[in-house]
């Protein structure tokens, strides 16, 4: 934690062109279920890395960086709209489960994480649209999300623990 | 001692958390299962479009044949509706993601098709009056 203020700029900025790249990634694997919002959601394996390794207020500072730049590089203001309320609700879940846990079990916080990610896309999607239909979704959504969630959890784990291992990121 | 302690309380808390996931997963399952359940038969079901939250268009699928039309949104999109088989899909759409149309026939996909960008909704509900649908839950 008592990365010199350069090194932290340094990894911050890495991690958010890290994480706009997994999102742009993402954006080209096929969706397999056609259902709008459900996806991996890896690029939530990056915000919860710097989440524990930085706080909660550099994880919000990578978080919107990446969702601004995604935004105006390949998405629309809808887009934005979505991952915004998304992103928030997860990470302001996050932080509670972590607090909660006191650092333990990140794939839990993962799980929480993602169905309140999903919960604030459909709450977008409702206020845009103001169909009631797209709470039809909500079942799959939370399906998706506990299984995505895991497993982004557990990816973030394992990806902390190795991190953790390199001399240069350790404190 | 005390990290003894702290250690089995976080053990309860986690526990706690992954029985509540648990169960949203179960009761997600489970209502994914219940609203497919309640699909609507092959036979005398009726397709409803609604563009930006109002019914445009109302159509028998079992009386209507095979027949295409556009439906514009207000936004500017066009999204194509073509009704074949007596069952309803999106064709063709101008929306990026164009999940609408990738999502099939509403009778076969189990859940209303829903294009977010251009606002369009089709729901196919049973003839016979009483709402075979999960829409009886949601207004």
């Amino acid at each position: 934690m008592t990365q010199s203020p350069t090194k932290r700029l340094a990894f911050l900025s890495m991690f958010a062109a890290l994480s706009l790249g997994i999102y742009a990634l993402e954006s080209f694997i096929p969706n397999p279920i056609p259902i709008p919002g459900i996806k991996l959601g890896l690029a939530n394996i990056i915000t919860l890395v710097v989440f524990k390794k930085y706080g909660f207020r550099d994880a919000t500072l990578v978080l919107v960086v990446r969702i601004l730049l995604s935004a105006l590089l390949f998405g629309s203001l809808y887009s934005m709209l979505y991952s915004l309320a998304g992103g928030a609700l997860c990470l302001a879940m996050e932080y509670a489960v972590d607090r909660f846990l006191k650092g333990k079990a990140i794939y839990v916080t993962g799980i929480f994480g993602a169905i309140f990610h999903n919960a604030g896309q459909v709450l977008v999607a409702f206020l845009i649209t103001s169909l009631p239909q797209v709470w039809i979704y909500i079942p799959y959504l939370l399906v998706a999300a506990i299984i995505t969630g895991f497993i982004t959890g557990m990816a973030a784990h394992f990806t902390l623990k190795l991190l953790n291992r390199l001399p240069v990121f350790g404190s | 001692m005390s990290k003894n302690i702290t250690d089995a309380f976080l053990k309860k808390r986690i526990v706690i958390l992954c029985i509540i996931a648990a169960l949203l997963l179960i009761s997600g399952i489970c209502a994914i299962f219940i609203s497919r359940e309640l699909l609507p038969q092959k036979n005398g079901a009726i397709a409803y479009i609604y563009s930006d939250g109002e019914l445009v268009k109302q159509i028998d699928l079992s009386g209507a044949g095979d027949l295409s039309f556009e439906i514009k949104s207000p936004t500017g999109g066009t999204n194509t509706v073509t009704v074949k088989d007596e069952d309803i899909c999106v064709s063709h759409a101008d929306c990026p993601n164009g999940l609408c149309v990738k999502q099939g026939f509403a009778k076969r996909a189990g859940v209303p098709i829903v294009c977010l960008p251009n606002k369009l909704v089709i729901i196919v509900k049973n003839k016979t009056g009483k709402e075979a649908d999960y829409d009886a839950v949601t207004y």
